[in-house]
């Protein structure tokens, strides 16, 4: 072959994403270009490194491709946390993450000009795993530890009266069993590989049709790496990225999320889905803080208020479709 | 015959002064990061009595924990902390062991000169400000188009940067000082 | 050259480099950079990444166990809380040969109970012990090797770090794997003790007997440990819902790092409050913590860039290609694992090893017949993986807690930990044996 690709994340190989769309990327590519690129994935962030360096690894010729987090380096991409914002995206990865490729053409091409983005996604909506009753309204989460996703969500989590503890991921299972925290917001598709299913109880889904918090992903490769490819394997690398890609990204979390949610179901668990009553609760707090998302965009010198809305109509364009 | 030996002793004491003093400040940070901890789940676990854990314990430890250790790294390398394997070197004569030590030495200021050099970059990629003349310059890499901040209380990240970057600059220059020292060992024959 | 080959290479060098009296640290950063040099054809990746990987490494959550366990270490030996502890055992099983060294194993295994990580454990415990086994006269090979690897039993007894990184990249049920870590665990520290008494037996100078004291003064001795028993207590209590998985009604109050906060400050007040601890000591405990840690974290920042050069030849991957080639029946491919992880652990940090190789290793053993459920293959391989690579960390040359212990007896040469450390790398061997012949004893639970 003429080219290798060196790919990194931080996830086990046994994660949604690249089981369900890295590895299937990778083996399309190397199809498409007739074994002529080789892909090489590195799990577990074994070419070395943190998680927050892969930005920077992908734009500094580290490796060649990468799965980066603009979470991990906060405030480095504000535009990115539109799509992170209390029900800004839909029940589907799949259909949030088309808008999200949409969107980051229109908002994020200075910002990322750097690499060749392949494609960005989201994730499918977070769940409440907890141990004992479920949370089914606004009033039970008095009082309760929860493990938190994302800023956004933790403010919406305390202003309800809970707890929001700050911790990676990995380190969730073990503070549950422990009751360190009593629960936490993670998607279905971590609940298997965490085993969260044997040590939570019951599930809470928030209801409706707009998820409760998200996270941004970009799936990048070195800018000097795609350059340097002869022009019809960079054909190749065009014809695998963009909005289907995003689209195929965002759906490997899908897949991921009806897994673990089966998984789940069988252990026996309890899982609930909050009324539409208590989720309206919800969201008249997350809408205060998307406001006040959108003020201190604009205090940035961007467009909070623009970006707000284009995300909230990409966003309806592809759920409704 | 040794290589401005008064000299050496007297940039040594005062070395030794500075690299004390950024210890202490760095053992000060580590004890002020355990007692920020403790309080912190002293209010986690009264949370009934209407008590609170502390924002952002978690990644005031993270940054502190990164800026004692780079103030700490001088402070070693002055002793000579960094952990050498010495069965073959105790076997040779004074002279040859004491040339090993200084190519120890010598091998630790390279490293220390590619911290510095690199985490000054880390530096220069958080910090948001300084014109493109000036940044060229001092050799500070792309600007950021927004700094970067820690994930609860929003501090920028260029702050703790800012003092590990310090840390690592006394680390180059005890380094020096150490090649210094330990060529005057070696001239002398031995090390004391 | 195949990547397997410079990988060699690299070791033979780095080898000669540590030798030659070069800084483990800088030794094997320097292996790392020029190798990925070779490797790639430029130098820019691991420049890349050091833009950020110092303070990355150095700023991390869960090492930051490490300076707080030394400050606290140093706390209590300053405080005179050590020595109160070392009277006692010394009192109650001094007269026996051997008897403070069995129960500086013991003291390590309740660390080791309390604490998820190795290297915490060693420096703790090292701070603590060692110069107290040398006052009583028990020779430098058998102290420091006594220590090092009691240290390996903060890895061992659960909690654990490298479980918890194994049960995630495997996906497995990290309660299940904590309790099926339980009885090697306390076999390890038996296995300790039983080395300690062969050892004194065969090397009689090396563990001294002490007159047997009258029981009168030996409750007095032990009514002075109380501080020990409280603070101990209270961090241990304070993490202790570990031992709470079958009854998730108890709430533990802090995880293992807020454990060591709450364990320096207890301390220092300790000392503080009885005046064991004046400005003077406080200074001094704060440059001891210093150089030990400093020279911990430069090794693991070493270690990283070794690691990431390690991986860019896929040196792993064709050992383990080579492995599964051969045709060889399940338990000869899993014996052959366990060697690969002895050879890698002379050299290498435990928690790389786990990251670069068991997604390698564990989708040919998930497939392998062992006669028994998958679950089961996996908690099995992933408490022998465990075992295997805690190894690594007192085998010669290069063994992070023999540096760390030497680091605290910095007078003794390391030529006396290592050979101080031989027999008990020895008693890890034939624990592997023994476990790989029962795989009942790490399954027992799960039927
Ligand atoms: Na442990
Ligand atoms: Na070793």
């Amino acid at each position: 072959q003429d080219v290798t690709l060196r790919c990194q994340h931080f996830l086990s190989p046994k994660g949604s994403v690249p089981r369900y769309f890295i590895e299937p990327w990778a083996e399309k590519v190397e199809a498409d270009s007739g074994g002529r690129i080789k892909v090489e994935i590195y799990p577990a962030m074994q070419l070395g490194g943190k998680p927050p360096a892969l930005y920077d690894q992908i734009r500094d010729g580290v490796i060649d491709c990468g799965w980066a987090l603009p979470a991990y380096t906060p405030g480095r991409f504000p535009e990115a946390e539109a799509f992170e914002l209390p029900f800004m995206t839909s029940m589907s990865a799949e259909a949030s993450s088309k808008a999200a490729w949409e969107f980051t053409e229109k908002y994020m091409q200075e910002r990322l000009s750097d690499i060749k983005v392949l494609a960005v996604h989201v994730h499918g909506p977070g769940v409440i795993h907890k141990k004992g009753d479920p949370i089914t309204t606004p009033a039970d989460f008095q009082g309760v530890k929860l493990r938190g996703p994302s800023r956004q969500a933790n403010a919406l989590l305390e202003t309800l009266g809970a707890t929001p503890v700050g911790m990676p991921v990995p380190a969730f299972p073990e503070a549950l069993s422990k009751g360190v925290v009593d629960g936490g917001v993670i998607p279905w598709e971590i609940v298997p590989p965490l085993k969260v299913h044997e040590l939570a109880d019951s599930h809470t889904q928030i209801g409706g049709d707009r998820a409760l918090y998200n996270t941004f992903f970009i799936w990048g490769m070195n800018k000097n790496t795609y350059e340097s490819l002869p022009d019809d394997l960079k054909a190749v690398i065009d014809a695998n990225s963009g909005l289907q890609t995003s689209a195929d990204a965002g759906r490997a979390m899908d897949t991921g999320d009806t897994a673990g949610e089966e998984t789940t179901a069988s252990a026996g668990n309890t899982i609930v889905t909050m009324d539409e009553a208590a989720v309206a609760e919800l969201r008249a707090i997350g809408d205060a803080q998307t406001e006040a998302w959108a003020a201190e965009m604009t205090s940035k010198g961007l467009d909070g208020a623009a970006m707000v809305s284009d995300a909230q109509a990409l966003v309806a364009k592809y759920a409704d479709n | 015959m040794t290589l401005a030996k008064t000299t050496e002793l007297r940039v040594g004491r005062a070395l030794t002064l500075v690299c004390r003093l950024l210890a202490y400040g760095g053992g000060v940070l580590l004890v002020s990061m355990a007692v920020i901890t403790a309080a912190s789940i002293t209010g986690r676990a009264l949370i009934f009595a209407g008590l609170s854990p502390i924002t952002g314990d978690f990644e005031l430890v993270e940054a502190g924990c990164a800026i004692a250790i780079f103030a700490f790294l001088p402070w070693c390398q002055l002793n000579r902390g960094n952990v050498t394997v010495d069965i073959v070197a105790n076997a040779l004569p004074s002279r040859l062991k004491a040339i090993l030590g200084l190519i120890g030495d010598i091998s630790v200021t390279v490293v220390a000169g590619l911290i510095l050099w690199r985490i000054w970059l880390g530096f220069g990629e958080k910090f948001p400000y300084g014109s493109d003349a000036v940044r060229r310059f001092f050799g500070m890499g792309s600007k950021p188009f927004f700094p970067e901040t820690t994930y609860e209380l929003e501090l920028p990240v260029w702050i703790p940067y800012a003092m590990a970057t310090f840390g690592a600059a006394v680390f180059l220059l005890v380094s020096l000082y150490t090649v210094w020292r330990a060529l005057n060992w070696v001239l002398a024959g031995e090390e004391p | 050259m195949t990547g397997l080959e410079l990988a060699l290479i690299a070791f033979a060098l780095m080898l000669l480099a540590i030798f030659l009296r070069v800084p483990i640290a800088v030794a094997m950063f320097a292996t790392g950079f020029i190798g990925t040099w070779i490797v790639l054809g430029r130098p820019s990746a691991t420049l890349s990444q050091m833009k950020t990987l110092t303070y990355d490494t150095f700023s991390s959550y869960s090492l930051s166990i490490v300076p707080l366990f030394l400050l606290m270490g140093q706390f209590a030996t300053k405080s005179g809380m050590s020595a109160a502890l070392f009277n006692a055992a010394s009192d109650w099983l001094g007269h026996k040969r051997g008897g403070v060294a069995m129960a500086a194993v013991g003291a390590c295994a309740g660390f080791g109970a309390v604490c998820g990580s190795s290297l915490a454990t060693a420096s703790t415990m090292g701070q603590v012990a060692l110069p107290e086994m040398r006052k009583r006269g028990y020779s430098d090979a058998l102290s420091t090797g006594v220590l090092a690897a009691g240290g390996t039993l903060g890895i061992l007894i659960p909690p654990s770090v490298i479980l918890v990184i194994y049960a995630i990249l495997t996906e497995q049920n990290i309660v299940k794997m904590f309790i099926a870590a339980l009885v090697p665990g306390i076999l390890a520290a038996l296995g300790y003790m039983l080395t300690v008494a062969i050892y004194v037996r065969v090397k009689p100078g090396s563990g001294p007997v002490a007159e047997r004291k009258p029981i009168k003064e030996r409750f007095r001795t032990l009514w002075r440990v109380w501080p020990v028993v409280v603070i101990f207590g209270l961090v241990m209590g304070g993490i202790a819902a570990d031992w709470n998985w079958a009854n998730p009604g108890v709430q533990a109050l802090f995880t293992p790092t807020e454990g060591a906060a709450v364990g320096a400050v207890a301390t220092g007040l300790y000392g503080i409050l009885t005046g064991g601890l004046n400005w003077r000591s406080f200074l001094d405990s704060i440059l001891e913590t210093a150089q030990a840690s400093a020279m911990i974290f430069l090794i693991i920042f070493g270690a990283q860039v070794f690691n990431s050069f390690l991986a860019f030849t896929q040196a792993p991957q064709a050992l383990a290609e080579w492995v599964t080639g051969q045709g060889f029946a399940p338990l000869t491919i899993l014996i052959a694992m366990l060697v690969c992880y002895l050879v890698f652990g002379c050299v290498m940090d435990s928690l790389s090893m786990i990251l670069l190789t068991i997604p390698i290793f564990f989708p040919i053993i998930e497939v392998l017949d062992f006669g028994m459920t998958p679950e089961q293959v996996a908690i099995w391989f992933g408490i022998l993986a465990l075992i295997v690579v805690e190894v690594g960390l007192i085998t010669p040359p290069v063994g992070m807690n023999l540096f760390i212990i030497n680091q605290v007896g910095r007078d003794i040469p390391i030529s006396q930990t290592y050979r101080g450390v031989l027999p008990f790398v020895a008693s890890d061997l034939v624990r592997v044996v023994i476990l790989v012949a029962f795989p009942v004893l790490s399954i027992w639970f799960v039927s």
